[in-house]
């Protein structure tokens, strides 16, 4: 049985939560997110971009064929495990960048012809934070981004 | 791995998984202090003691060069798939340098462990004081299981 007043119950639930949703997942920038638009870092990661790469760090392009996977929450900041898969032949250096750490760089990866991808290390990330990943290719310089949840800080400071 | 951890020693592992690919991992043995931690007792701040550079060649060639940082792990692991297979037999040079200068040159004869198990194939390792300016060191080829 559904009652008149269950039914209005569940109706100003629905309108009240509405509102609020759409207060909270507020839609992401289209520049950080589409293929092949520019990506955007955080200016303390783009200096050491720029000490990296250059002047080509002015200009990063979002990318697909790249993936930056990390744990959406890490349980112990200490130990992260970070993994890069993706297209291989486009690649001659990666770069992983962690916002939060205590200096910009987790890893510079210069890879010659004898490796492949997937490339894999262990970072540290005190508090939750955004990773960047960087990588040198024939088409200029590309990027995505991950974004790691600790729950249990590592033991910094 | 309960095992109690020499630092400055490298253990690795070459993995063929069924599709042919070789995963090669190693894991370096050092304590990659950041500089911002204190010691419990005297609290005292610990220096930063990281790797910077590591390197991986067979048979001379240079495979990868990693920079490594504050921001990496403590015993920090490195792994990549080979591009082509390497073969038993081929010499395998694993060297690094950290922050206090202090160079290190693994060299060992590769061993293939197609086992499914998280075994690093080497467990001959050498223990250096920490902070000697140069050190090479040659690791005994492994055990024949």
């Amino acid at each position: 049985m559904y009652s008149y007043s269950d039914k209005r119950r569940t109706l100003i639930k629905a309108g009240l939560t509405v509102p609020l949703l759409s207060h909270i997942a507020l839609p992401a920038p289209a520049a950080q997110t589409a293929e092949g638009s520019r990506l955007l870092l955080p200016p303390r990661l783009l200096a050491e971009a720029r000490r990296l790469y250059g002047d080509e760090a002015d200009n990063i392009l979002v990318t697909d064929r790249l993936e930056l996977h990390a744990p959406v929450i890490a349980e112990n900041g200490a130990v992260v495990p970070v993994r890069v898969s993706g297209a291989r032949e486009l690649v001659s250096s990666l770069a992983v960048l962690i916002e939060q750490g205590p200096s910009p760089l987790g890893g510079f990866f210069t890879l010659y012809d004898g490796v492949d991808i997937p490339v894999r290390l262990r970072v540290r990330v005190p508090k939750t934070s955004d990773l960047y990943l960087l990588a040198q290719t024939s088409q200029g310089l590309l990027g995505t981004k991950a974004n790691v949840k600790v729950t249990i800080g590592c033991g910094g400071g | 791995m309960n095992r109690k951890l020499p630092i400055n020693s490298v253990r690795y592992r070459i993995r063929t998984d069924k599709n042919g690919v070789q995963d090669f991992a190693a894991l370096l043995l050092h304590p990659m202090e950041d500089g911002r931690r204190k010691d419990r007792k005297t609290g005292k701040p610990i220096p930063a003691n990281y790797i910077e550079t590591f390197s991986v060649s067979v048979d001379g060639v240079k495979y990868i060069e990693v920079s490594l940082g504050q921001n990496v792990s403590k015993n920090p692991l490195v792994s990549f798939a080979m591009a082509h297979p390497v073969t038993a037999g081929q010499k395998l040079e694993i060297s690094w340098v950290d922050n206090h200068g202090m160079k290190m040159l693994h060299t060992s004869v590769i061993a293939l462990n197609d086992d499914a198990t998280f075994d690093f194939v080497d467990k001959q390792y050498y223990t250096a004081p920490p902070h000697k300016p140069y050190c090479k060191l040659k690791l005994r080829p492994p055990a024949v299981r």
